[in-house]
């Protein structure tokens, strides 16, 4: 038995979070500054490093549970999954448009507006991130297998 | 095909009467295999049509409902010395997920680790603008700090005044304030700061002919460096040389640099 733990994950989130914090006092701490200074960087670095692997390890506790048992798992396809990702189909178009449409305004009017831009981008990709994680974890089939710790797959 | 359909019978094995009879859509069955030992089985679906015609599918399937047995401790062909620890689970239990509090294992070490990285940086370390050569060079000490006025001067205007100062004005009137002798006047200690309608109308519109800084006389055109600005974006280079390279004039709001502005537009003005 292998176990999935979601307690690694957290503490990641939580380093990362402490990460950040410390990037922003750190730059508050500095006062006025044209750009973010060195430190900062390299604090949300890490922080974005740590935020990553927590949510890869929080996500695959919620697609395989905390204990991984052998055996197949059949989609537990329902209404509820089929209408999250319909909405979620729709954010996605409405986002790819708003995004297409802040481009062409910007280019229209000479006052681009990245930042817009940006989040619409974000949101676009987060939009697709839930959808595809609703998809694995409602519509497709998956089968956990034992490995001997001696095996030459090497995890 | 299905029309014509009266009901499916569904049989197990060597069943007589079938165990289960589906007369209309949809034909779904659960079937319990732990009713049945282990082994070979074999599942048969008779379709009876309206016409007493039957039609026949038989699928053989194996069932195997013993509990899976785990060995923890001990990995096949592997070398063991001394005592070892064994530990078996059986009857598809694996080890039972340890029960963590919350509060213990979640809530506590977030607030204890986020509450060190703020109480450092709150409590131990000093700001570090104020104490920092570098800035207090290029922005006179620009942290949020009080005027001769005793209005606060905002960090973050004095900032971005300070990036359209550099980026617009620097060139001339250089980066630490001191012009350049007999050709731009300085900003430093420039007194001609203290009327908010002239450095105003000053960066917006330009400037042509004589003017006199701290006994001076410099006879240079200025262009309208900030014809393009916005009234925020004027606000903020005024409020940056009124205040930086140890001048102490005040802010300058937007509405200040927006009433003066539409004053300049008016005719006859």
């Amino acid at each position: 038995m292998f176990r999935n733990d979601p307690l690694v994950p957290f503490y990641a989130l939580l380093a990362s979070a402490a990460a950040f914090l410390a990037a922003w006092l750190y730059g508050r701490n500095l006062g006025p500054q044209p750009a973010l200074s060195v430190g900062q960087i390299g604090l949300m670095s890490f922080g974005m490093l740590l935020l990553l692997y927590g949510v890869i390890g929080l996500a695959s506790v919620w697609f395989e549970g905390r204990e991984l048992r052998p055996g197949r798992r059949l989609p537990r396809q329902g209404t509820a999954p089929l209408i999250v990702g319909l909405l979620l189909c729709v954010a996605d178009v409405v986002l790819a448009g708003a995004f297409v449409r802040l481009v062409i305004h910007g280019l229209t009017t000479q006052t681009p507006s990245p930042r817009a831009e940006g989040v619409a981008t974000g949101a676009l990709f987060l939009c697709t991130a839930a959808l595809l994680a609703v998809y694995k974890k409602y519509f497709v089939s998956d089968e956990v297998t034992t490995d001997d710790l001696g095996s030459e797959v090497p995890w | 095909m299905a029309a014509d359909l009266d009901r499916l019978e569904v049989f197990v094995d060597d069943e007589q009467a079938p165990r289960r009879i589906l007369d209309a859509p949809p034909f779904d069955l659960r079937l319990d295999t732990t009713e049945l030992p282990d082994g070979n089985h074999t599942l048969r679906v008779v379709g009876v049509r309206k016409d007493g015609r039957r039609i026949a599918r038989t699928i053989q399937f194996r069932v195997d409902n013993a509990p899976p047995l785990c060995v923890e401790g001990l990995e096949e062909n592997v070398v063991v010395q001394g005592e070892v620890d064994l530990t078996f689970h059986a009857g598809g239990e694996g080890p039972a997920a340890p029960k963590r509090s919350v509060i213990g294992w979640y809530l506590a070490p977030s607030v204890v680790v986020l509450g060190m990285v703020w109480g450092f940086f709150a409590l131990v370390a000093p700001p570090f603008g104020a104490a920092s050569p570098s800035m207090a060079g290029q922005t006179g000490g620009a942290t949020a700090r009080g005027s001769a006025s005793g209005v606060q001067v905002s960090s973050q205007t004095m900032s971005k005044g300070k990036s359209l100062f550099d980026t617009n004005c620097a060139t001339c009137h250089q980066q630490t304030g001191k012009g350049i002798p007999g050709a731009f006047p300085p900003l430093a200690g420039n007194e001609n700061l203290k009327s908010v309608d002239l450095i105003v109308e000053t960066i917006h519109s330009g400037h042509s002919g004589k003017i006199t800084v701290e006994g001076r006389t410099f006879n240079s055109a200025m262009p309208a460096i900030g014809a393009g600005f916005s009234s925020k974006q004027i606000a903020a280079v005024a409020t940056y040389i009124r205040n930086a390279w140890g001048n102490h004039f005040g802010p300058v709001s937007e509405k200040q640099a927006s009433e003066t502005l539409s004053k300049a537009a008016q005719p006859g003005q």
